[in-house]
């Protein structure tokens, strides 16, 4: 069920193309008047901005999808060409020719397009930027290995903070958020040195997925209910959390291994006990 | 709010263009003039 909620707040934005497809509508009857009319020279303003913006639908549809891969991890880096930006772009020209077949003065077609272009990039958002993982070279370590370690690693993270997103009390929304941002050193830390990756390897392979899931697990519940035990419950477990956070931050920074493990075996007993696990 | 601007530069846009297309005679000269709109 989690991933399930996971998968759905993932590729509900795809959705969202639809209004490209839909709102141009109009422009279908108007090109076909044009073509029955004969005016060819007003065909290619109504028939261009109809496939500027049936084009800017089908290449958002594929950066959407894209997206919603790169966040679910199942691809490593977002699209490289920047898919949103060029859609953009085809929506704004899009708005122009036809506002420009619609009988308006440049200056009023340029707005048009302007307010076209900024509607997208409130609608859709940016493109997503991969995050560079440079991890530095050491003896005896799979460079590559522990480079896909991390990328699926801050995929989990991300997954935390849009979980996050959706918890609806302030109090859970900033322990996450420093417990987030702990994260991230632990993983800079490991870019820095990626010895560490073995020392850290059930915080990498078990302890941050249960901690993404116990999130993603209490976003969902909590909408449906609101549970004064269920919520004590998940305080104590993000208070423990952020201990153990900060415990493996520190310890990786002094190498104690072992009294790592021992306490990542600790809190992953009680991530099982709590049945999140 | 997004969806609202798109809606209203896509909406002004198409419309008018189909208004503008529906108008205009079959041998491309300029549109009829609309009632009322005229001096």
């Amino acid at each position: 069920v989690v991933d399930l909620v996971r998968q759905g707040r993932a590729w509900a934005p795809v959705a969202k193309t639809a209004a490209l497809f839909l709102l141009p509508l109009p422009l279908c009857i108007a090109a076909l008047v044009d073509l029955t009319h004969g005016n060819v020279a007003r065909f290619a303003l109504t028939g261009g901005a109809l496939g500027c913006l049936w084009t800017a639908g089908a290449v958002s549809f594929s950066a959407l999808v894209a997206e919603a891969r790169y966040f679910l991890g199942q691809r490593a880096d977002p699209p490289r060409l920047p898919l949103k930006l060029m859609s953009l772009g085809l929506t704004a020209l899009g708005a122009g020719l036809a506002a420009t077949a619609g009988g308006h003065a440049w200056p009023s077609a340029l707005l048009i397009a302007a307010l076209a272009g900024l509607g997208y990039r409130a609608f859709y958002g940016r493109d997503p930027t991969a995050r560079r993982i440079a991890v530095n070279a050491a003896e005896g370590v799979d460079i590559a290995a522990v480079t896909a370690q991390l990328k699926q690693a801050f995929g989990r993270l991300q997954g935390i903070e849009q979980a996050a997103a959706a918890i609806a009390v302030p109090e859970f929304g900033q322990r996450l958020k420093r417990i987030t941002a702990i994260g991230h050193q632990i993983l800079a830390e490991i870019e820095r040195d990626p010895r560490d990756a073995a020392r850290a390897r059930k915080f990498l392979n078990v302890y941050l997925d249960g901690a993404e899931k116990v999130t993603v697990e209490y976003a969902r519940t909590h909408r449906q209910l609101r549970n004064r035990p269920l919520e004590n419950n998940f305080r104590q477990l993000l208070v423990d959390m952020e201990s153990t956070f900060d415990a493996q931050h520190r310890k990786l920074l002094e190498h104690d291994a072992l009294a790592l493990d021992v306490e990542i075996e600790v809190l992953n007993a009680r991530l099982k006990r709590e049945g999140f696990n | 709010m997004g969806l609202l601007l798109l809606i209203l530069a896509l909406g002004v846009a198409t419309c008018s263009a189909l208004l503008d297309s529906v108008d205009r005679k079959p041998s491309g000269t300029p549109a009829v003039q609309r009632a009322g709109s005229g001096p």
